[in-house]
Parts: C-alpha cells; structure tokens; sequence
C-alpha cells in the first residue's frame, strides 16, 4: 500500500469507526435496574390480638417505587417471623396477603407461617407502576391458642426480596426498612356467669302481670260494647 | 262483674298463659341446625361476622338430657364475668376461650330456668355422671365427642377459674349452670355448677 493510500484509508476507517458506533448507541435504550423502597408500617396493625378473631393485621408494607425508572414486578414476599416469650407460630392461620387499594380481595392464597423466613408466593405477579406508592396488608386468623405475652416480630430481608423491572428484566435494587411488632393481650379468666333464673324473675313476673291486665281490660271493653250492642 | 265476665276474663288469661308457656319452651330440645345467633351485649360481634369462622360450635347435644340446644357466642360483661345467654333455651360458648376441638378449655353456659319455674336447658345438668356423652357441633357439621370426667359446685364468686377457662394440658369442654339459691349479694344464684368433659379422640 502506497503512501497515498494510508492518507485515504485511514481517515475514512476513523470516520467509519466514530460514526458507525455513535449510530449503533443510538439504536439502544440503555436500562439501570430499577429502585424498590419498603417500609414496615408500625401504624394500622392489630392491637391486641384476640383469640378466635378474624383477619387480624400482622403487618403492612409501604412499597415505594418513586425512584423506578420503569413497572417492577413482585411474585412473592418474603416475611421474615421472629416468635418471643412463648408465641406459637401455629396460633396463626389462613395468612393472606392484601393490596390495600382492594382491600376485600386477598391476592395470596391462605397459608400458615412459621418461625423464620416465608416466602408468601402471590396468586399472580403484582406489577407495581414506577412513581407509586403501594401499602400490601398480611392478615391472619388467630386461633385460640395464642399464648398470653408471646410476641410476633416481622422482619423483611433485603437479599430475601425479589423484584424486576418489567420491561427491562433486571433486577430491582432494594431497601427495606423497619420491622414490626404484634402483641397478643393477656388472656383474661371471666368470672362465672350468671345463670340463674331469678336473676331476672321478678321483671318477668312485672310483665306477666302487665300482660294479665292488658287483656283484662280488652276483654271487660269488649264486653261492654257487645252488651252496649 | 257479674260471673259470665269473670269466667271470660280467666279465659282470657288462661290463653294468655299457655301461649306463653308454649313459646317460651321454645327449642332447646330441637332437632334443627339452626344458625348461631350473636346476643348484642358487651363484646359479642355481629353474627354475619362469627359464622365466616366454621370451626366455631353451632349446636351442644346431650343425649341423656334431651339437650339439643342452639349457640350463642359470649364475651365478658362489664363486671369481668363471662356472658350468659339472653334466653333460657341457648347455650353460650366463650368465644374468648377455646375453640372445642383445640387443645385447651372450651366453656359454655346455659341458664337453670326461665323464671317461672320452666325448665331451662340446663335445668338437669346436676343429673350428669361421669361417663356421660356430650357433642359438639362444629359449623362445618363436626360432631365432638366429648365425655363427663368430673362434676362440681363451687361458691358464685370463687371456683378454680384458670382451670374452668384456661386448662392447657388436655382438649376439655366444661359446662356451667346456676346452683344453690337465690343470693342477693350475688344477685343471683350463691352457687356454680361445672361439669368437666374431655374430649373422646377418635
């Protein structure tokens, strides 16, 4: 190759390789992985737990996704249980998870927990739209075994979360924050009932009479007008 | 008032009588599996509510006494004590206690009589031996076989109540009803009767 040639080759082979590039950049959208910022409210829980109740809030979760660039999806939720002074993690049953915006309609089927780490898998991916906030619910029955003064403690782990942006696939970066307390009260012994009769016998006897005399009269009025007749 | 208007009005209370008689036996010896009924004093919630729990008892069964009594759910009344049934035909399960069928002390209450000397649906509750057959039907149509361990009577204001309510060591069923006399102190009857039940595992 010629002097003359390396002057044109080389510039052109420069220009190509600059531009070339540039266009291809162009061409892409460069992703970074989403942001997923939780918090485990201390405010809207069950207190105390009662025995034999119902749908009791164990713990909330304020899902932030203001610092995603994109949707993020999460398949499941990992509640960590610590259980203290005696709690049983069997006192709870049929555990759910809610989305408080459709606060009616459970979104996990109904499982039991135990102490450590549970992964409660959603019926279906929840697709968290970047710039939202989101408060999921988990709400257990509580069965009459429940201990008196036990504790149940919920953590979430960060390494134990797994979320991904929609469209990118990556994985989410997150945070997670806080940790909750659920106490059960004291069980309370009553005192006997009162099932005795005559505790209330003489208000019955009062409206017995009442009754007695109410139909005296009609029957002495309607009487005297037959007789008036 | 001549004699016709008197015999007229004795009728009339004659009447009056029966058909009270007649309804205030009402069912507690009843062959339907009716719905529990939620009273609307201290903390019994709404029936809609309690009946979303299957587990809970709808029926108590006592063959021996003709005992098919209908459910109600009780709390605690303003004075500390356990609820009692706003008739005389129900029996009232401490739902703050034990599921029966769980592991602990499941309680219900039933009142003696009605008043006026009508039986009450544990008016022969003092008859049971040990030995005897209880059941307990569940919401999901669960029959618990429970048996007569123990029976006894205590004073109205001191029993073995953590007992009574908050045995842990076996799957027990007790069952309360008035004793003694008319007390005014108490302001009710001066004794409890409690008969224990354990629960028969298949």
């Amino acid at each position: 190759m010629n002097k003359i040639h390396k002057l044109l080759i080389l510039p052109l082979a420069i220009a190509f390789m600059a531009f070339g590039s540039i266009s291809q950049a162009n061409a892409q959208t460069v992703y970074v992985n989403p942001t997923l910022a939780i918090q485990l409210a201390t405010s809207g829980l069950t207190s105390p737990l009662v025995a034999n109740s119902s749908s009791a809030t164990m713990a909330r979760l304020l899902i932030d996704t203001t610092g995603a660039t994109e949707a993020v999806r999460v398949s499941s939720l990992p509640f960590n249980l610590v259980l203290g002074s005696g709690a049983l993690a069997s006192s709870l049953e049929n555990c759910r998870v809610y989305n408080e915006a459709n606060p009616t309609v459970a979104i996990s089927s109904a499982t039991s927990l135990s102490g450590g780490l549970n992964a409660v898998a959603l019926n279906s991916p929840l697709i968290l739209n970047a710039g939202t906030l989101n408060t999921l619910a988990l709400r257990c029955d509580i069965n009459s075994s429940i201990v008196a003064g036990g504790t149940y403690t919920f953590t979430m782990n960060t390494a134990d979360f797994s979320a991904t942006g929609v469209t990118s696939g990556l994985p989410a970066t997150v945070t997670v924050r806080g940790a909750v307390v659920v106490i059960p009260p004291a069980v309370i012994t009553p005192g006997f009932p009162a099932t005795g009769a005559t505790n209330d016998a003489a208000q019955n006897i009062l409206v017995m009479l009442g009754s007695i005399s109410l139909a005296a009269v009609g029957f002495h009025y309607a009487r005297k007008q037959s007789l008036k007749a | 008032m001549n004699k016709k208007a008197l015999i007229g009005i004795l009728a009339a209370v004659g009447v009056l009588l029966v058909l009270f008689l007649v309804f205030s036996k009402a069912s507690y010896v009843s062959n339907s599996t009716s719905t529990p009924v939620a009273t609307t004093t201290g903390e019994i919630t709404s029936a809609t509510a309690e009946v979303e729990n299957k587990r809970w008892p709808v029926r108590l069964d006592i063959p021996k006494l003709e005992v098919e009594a209908p459910m109600q759910y009780m709390g605690i009344n303003a004075k500390g004590n356990m609820e009692d049934p706003n008739n005389f035909t129900d029996v009232g399960w401490y739902k703050l206690g034990t599921i029966p069928g769980n592991t602990g002390s499941a309680v219900m209450a039933g009142h003696q009589d009605n008043g006026y000397g009508l039986n009450g649906v544990f008016k022969y509750l003092h008859t049971l031996k040990i030995g005897d057959d209880v059941y307990v039907v569940n919401g999901e149509g669960k029959k618990l076989h429970y048996r007569v361990v123990e029976t006894a009577v205590y004073p109205w204001n001191a029993g073995p109540l953590e007992r009574i309510f908050n045995a842990k060591d076996g799957k027990y069923l007790n069952l309360i009803t008035c004793s003694g006399v008319w007390s005014k102190v108490a302001g009710s009857n001066d004794k409890r009767l409690v008969v224990y039940t354990e629960l028969v595992e298949n």
